[in-house]
């Protein structure tokens, strides 16, 4: 059978009135935790981790692809409203969706926005459908070697690319790795770094390192210094959909910022978050007028949003056919699978078609759902927004307990979640990003893994680890990622003494 | 150039610390005689070194007086001085909740959470703040356990399970 083929069948599962009912449900809490502060969708995957426990495993992930691509939309909502992002990646998008909607344009930019999304995530996901196949043919020929230098990739460009002092990024990468040796020795079997308590022996498990690092952290980091001012928000009429002036000047950028996103996503390459940066970038050199930008471009709006779509559709390549996540979201995913003894990776597509296709086709469906919910009902998701904080962080410490009991099933669970979550409390008080915290925990034990594989097959060549030429490029790419923003930065500091 | 101390040199300091600890602790796991070359002991040493390393260049940084702005956030005001006293209650009521599930049951421990939560970061309508925090636990709890199927221990309310 063709992809083609699978792919219809995948239609027909998803069209059942059970998985319309889970992708609904996703994207309506995506979109929510999406607008919401203090809670993304990487929080949202690990509290209805519990619900693998009582559904099957196609449902579970129509839910949580949906929360994935939801959170998406929802960030973009606050971005241009309130100036201020609900998720990292739609920071880029407040820079010229706020004033616009400061122009009056409010409405404009939610629609650009949200079709730019829808655009970027039907494209995103028809590729998922093309390659992820081809994809996975291919994973079956990487070696150890090869995935040791896609994870270094990772690492560096994660640690390199977010925050403002890569040396602090570094750092965060290391505390994750560092919290990832914890726990049995995958070969030998043996307890490491336990600290003697045998709560640590099967490690920190990703979905409290994840709730610690962003719940409870962002939690704490706001009862340190609360904004007590009710935040600005920008009146914006109901949309339906584009004027043709603004459609003309969106189409392009969102095709380029799907272009630009997709690849990246699938590439460990930092994200959704760095593919918005690098849409805007471009669509500031190729705008006939870059004087509007930063007095709000559509433009400025239109690529990054399709961007950052478009890369969490690429995200899902390697964690379906590599097994390899590149986001928190996916991480959290990747244990999802392995509560249900799925084994994500090149065998997934032969081993599992009708969860991978039915998962695919929910993905268009929930793209679907997402653009009706997201142009008419804007303005009930801003409302939302006007919860009191006192109550909001309340509720979202209440979540992160929830779904840290539930996944360890005891108290002594909870007080490492707190412990997480006063380091990131730390971490973001003095600037040191936490995304790569929790990307070092959860690849930390995979490099480890490749690394010695290759080691062991290769009599301990370390020459080894750069046998392949899949290898070498990446980490040609891993040590481009390192030097490049040093170099701008160099320059950058040259042009102001 | 005297400057004034900066926290940031003990999350440093921490940073070492772990550093040592990965240390020092590595030599103490055993490798087995099929693990002579990439044994369980080659990543821990990679990452002690890193973690040293970075200290120490972190440290030089910090002590320069070169430090990274803190995070932005939309509910974050950058310039505020630390409430600590709202952050240790924060810290002291979620300790008090993961030692009271077990004895009372998650639905009040979450009561206590929440209530007390909402109350240090500026809550003042009482009645509401005792309604939604009560109103969300069990809510919440009856979800998870009868939607669901996961395992909270319902205190008072585990009769109804």
């Amino acid at each position: 059978m063709s992809s083609f083929d699978y792919l219809m069948q995948g239609f027909a599962a998803a069209l059942t009135p059970e998985s319309l009912m889970f992708a609904l449900l996703g994207v309506l809490l995506g979109t929510l935790v999406g607008v919401l502060p203090g809670i993304g969708p990487a929080m949202t995957v690990a509290l209805l981790l519990p619900i693998t426990f009582s559904v099957p495993a196609t449902s579970a992930f129509i839910l949580f692809a949906g929360v994935f691509y939801g959170g998406m939309y929802g960030g973009s909502t606050t971005s241009i409203l309130l100036n201020t992002p609900g998720e990292s990646a739609s920071i880029i998008t407040a820079l010229e969706g706020n004033k616009m909607a400061k122009l009056g344009r409010g409405a404009q930019a939610l629609a650009t926005a949200a079709l730019g999304s829808f655009v970027a995530g039907t494209i995103g996901t028809l590729l998922i459908a093309v390659l992820a196949p081809v994809m996975a043919d291919w994973a079956v020929t990487l070696t150890s070697a090869d995935y040791f230098a896609l994870v270094v990739l990772a690492f560096c460009t994660v640690s390199a690319m977010l925050g403002s002092s890569p040396l602090r990024g570094v750092a965060s990468l290391s505390v994750g790795l560092a919290l990832g040796l914890i726990g049995l020795d995958s070969v030998s079997g043996q307890p490491r770094f336990t600290f003697g308590l045998f709560e640590l022996a099967n490690g920190v498990d990703v979905v409290i390192a994840a709730v610690g690092m962003f719940a409870v952290g962002e939690t704490l980091y706001v009862a340190s210094r609360m904004r007590h001012a009710p935040p600005e928000l920008v009146p914006v009429s109901r949309t339906w959909w584009l004027p043709k002036e603004d459609l003309k000047r969106s189409w392009k950028p969102w095709l380029r910022g799907t272009a630009i996103g997709f690849p990246l996503g699938v590439m460990p390459a930092g994200g959704p978050v760095v593919t918005t940066f690098l849409s805007y970038a471009v669509e500031k050199k190729l705008s006939k007028r870059p004087e509007e930008f930063g007095k709000g471009a559509i433009e400025g709006v239109a690529g990054p949003e399709a961007a950052n779509n478009a890369a969490v559709a690429g995200v899902l390549v390697p964690l379906l056919t590599l097994g390899l996540p590149t986001s928190a979201t996916a991480a959290i995913m990747l244990s999802a699978f392995s509560s249900y003894g799925i084994q994500p990776g090149p065998l997934l597509f032969e081993m599992q078609p009708e969860l991978v296709w039915t998962l695919i086709a929910s993905l268009c469906i929930g793209n679907v759902m997402l653009l009706v919910l997201n142009l008419p009902l804007a303005g009930i998701w801003v409302k939302i927004l006007q919860i009191p904080r006192p109550y909001l962080y309340a509720g979202i410490l209440v979540c992160a307990s929830l779904g840290a009991y539930a996944s360890s099933q005891s108290w002594q669970g909870l007080l490492v979640l707190l412990g997480i979550g006063v380091l990131s409390y730390a971490m973001r008080r003095y600037g040191w990003p936490v995304v790569p915290a929790v990307v070092g925990l959860i690849l930390g034990p995979i490099a480890e893994d490749n690394l010695r594989k290759t080691l062991l097959v290769n009599q301990g060549d370390p020459a080894a680890l750069v046998g392949t030429p899949f290898a070498q490029l990446m980490l040609a790419l891993a040590l481009l990622a390192i030097v490049v923003p040093l170099i701008m930065k160099a320059r950058a500091r040259r042009k102001v003494p | 150039m005297v400057r004034r101390f900066s926290g940031e040199l003990v999350l440093v300091a921490l940073l070492a610390a772990a550093g040592v600890y990965v240390l020092v602790q590595t030599p103490e796991i055993v490798v087995p005689r099929s693990a002579a070359t990439a044994g369980p002991r080659l990543f821990p040493y990679l990452i002690g070194g890193l973690l040293v390393g970075l200290a120490v260049l972190l440290a030089v940084q910090v002590l320069r007086g070169r430090s990274a702005p803190p995070e932005e956030g939309e509910d974050v005001d950058v310039d505020r001085r630390t409430d600590w006293r709202a952050m240790l209650v924060v810290i002291v009521l979620f300790a008090a909740h993961a030692l009271l599930i077990e004895p009372i049951g998650w639905p009040l421990a979450a009561t206590v959470l929440f209530a007390g939560t909402a109350a240090v970061l500026g809550a003042r309508r009482w009645l509401v703040v005792l309604a939604s925090s009560f109103g969300l636990a069990i809510g919440l709890w009856a979800v998870f356990v009868f939607g669901l199927g996961a395992y909270l221990p319902g205190g008072p309310f585990q009769m109804w399970t």
